[in-house]
């Protein structure tokens, strides 16, 4: 998930848990909440088979405050939105990002925290230390299918037309100069995807 | 190695998932099996022409696609037409979409079986004066099913490993139960690699069966 690559630190993500209440359970004191379960430090499953983790603390609070019973189920990732939809659980906690598309078909609640992405390269990957690119040097990144990879995409890591350097989001840790080109990260236009 | 200790519950818990799944599709896939290969083979235009439909349908379409399409769609479904809602677990689910696939496939071993029982067979059996369900349960099935042991050992085998995709619709398979630990703890080789010796494992008593099956395919009762 949280896989990121290449140096620089690339922009905020918000994340957050999905409650979207299903018509059917929303009167009934028990919640069914799926969670990944597979994404240590924020959800995972320890030995005993119980689930753990910041999403798990966070919501548990949540429930005994509003007074509900959660109970906790595990679904694959891929399958948190539409089990969500079909109506398999009432919530998702899995530390999942608040996109536009998403907001498409499940509500959010406020952000839960925000992280920041990096690029991870090997040492000497960049030719120059001022992690600029070469004449000709082309980087290739990958990324798992998680929101994050969206900024990461090429148009954003795109040497600017007429030189050689990579613009870089403001604040970057690989930006050795102010004079640098770069754009303010939160001004930044979202990524198609 | 302490890690592979700790997590050896959840995963001995994700083998017999595993194993369980495996058997309770295998049985309903052998009837299924049994009965489109019979629809193909009818007379009738209308159930030929369906048995063929439902083969073309569950080989045809990729098995994850299936699994998904009877997870997400196929309790929706009954919720919309019962007018309340229906649920099935993931477990219930892969069950039913396994054995759905796999008597697809079963269906055409025992076709290719039953049109391999000599014409003679019929024949014998009619001349005898044995009415047509007795020719089928008496005559041709017990050869057609020594016939299609080694394909159908084949398929109990690929069976086993198709309940991995169980996986993606949330059974906590042995692969759910490994992919659990491996991003529980970061140790992926680890939990898969031995994922990958325990199916090995597992598969081998079909292997061992099939090979006895091909051994021996023309053995008279």
């Amino acid at each position: 998930m949280l896989k990121s690559f290449l140096p620089a630190l690339l922009g905020a993500v918000s994340f957050c848990a999905i409650l979207q209440m299903n018509a059917a359970s929303a009167q009934s004191t028990t919640l069914k909440i799926a969670t990944e379960g597979a994404f240590e430090p924020f959800n995972f499953t320890d030995p005993s088979g119980a689930v753990k983790g910041f999403d798990i603390d966070v919501t548990n609070a949540a429930c005994a405050k509003a007074g509900l019973t959660c109970e906790w189920v595990r679904q694959d990732w891929d399958g948190l939105i539409p089990g969500l939809l079909a109506g398999k659980f009432d919530a998702v906690s899995a530390s999942m990002s608040i996109t536009d598309e998403r907001k498409k078909r499940v509500a959010f609640t406020a952000k839960l925290y925000q992280t920041a992405l990096r690029y991870v390269a090997k040492t000497g990957a960049f030719q120059t230390a001022d992690c600029r690119h070469a004449e000709g040097q082309e980087h290739r990144g990958a990324a798992r299918h998680h929101r994050g990879q969206l900024p990461a995409e090429g148009r954003h890591w795109a040497p600017t037309s007429n030189s050689t350097t990579p613009r870089m989001p403001c604040g970057s840790t690989c930006r050795p100069a102010a004079s640098m080109p770069c754009w303010p990260m939160r001004s930044r236009p979202r990524a198609a995807s | 190695m302490d890690l592979l200790t700790a997590y050896a519950p959840q995963l001995a818990e994700g083998l017999a998932t595993t194993l369980l799944l495996a058997l309770a599709a295998a049985g309903p896939a052998f009837l299924i099996g049994i009965v489109i290969a019979a629809l193909q083979l009818s007379r009738w235009r209308v159930l030929s022409v369906g048995g063929r439909s439902y083969t073309a349908l569950f080989r045809g379409a990729p098995e994850l696609l299936i699994l998904f399409f009877f997870y997400y769609g196929l309790a929706g479904l009954l919720s919309w037409v019962r007018g309340a809602p229906v649920a099935f677990s993931s477990f219930q689910i892969a069950v039913v979409a396994l054995a759905c696939i796999s008597g697809a496939y079963a269906g055409e071993a025992f076709r290719g079986a039953i049109q391999a029982v000599a014409a003679g067979q019929w024949e014998g059996a009619a001349a005898l004066g044995l009415r047509k369900p007795h020719v089928w349960v008496l005559i041709i099935l017990p050869q057609a099913v020594r016939l299609a042991l080694p394909s159908l050992g084949n398929l109990l085998l690929i069976l086993i490993k198709d309940t991995a995709l169980a996986s993606a619709i949330g059974a906590e398979e042995l692969m759910r139960k490994s992919a659990i630990a491996a991003g529980s703890t970061r140790a992926p080789f680890t939990f898969f690699g031995i994922a990958g010796v325990i199916y090995l494992l597992i598969t081998l008593p079909a292997l061992l069966l099939q090979d006895r099956a091909e051994r021996k395919p023309g053995r008279r009762a």
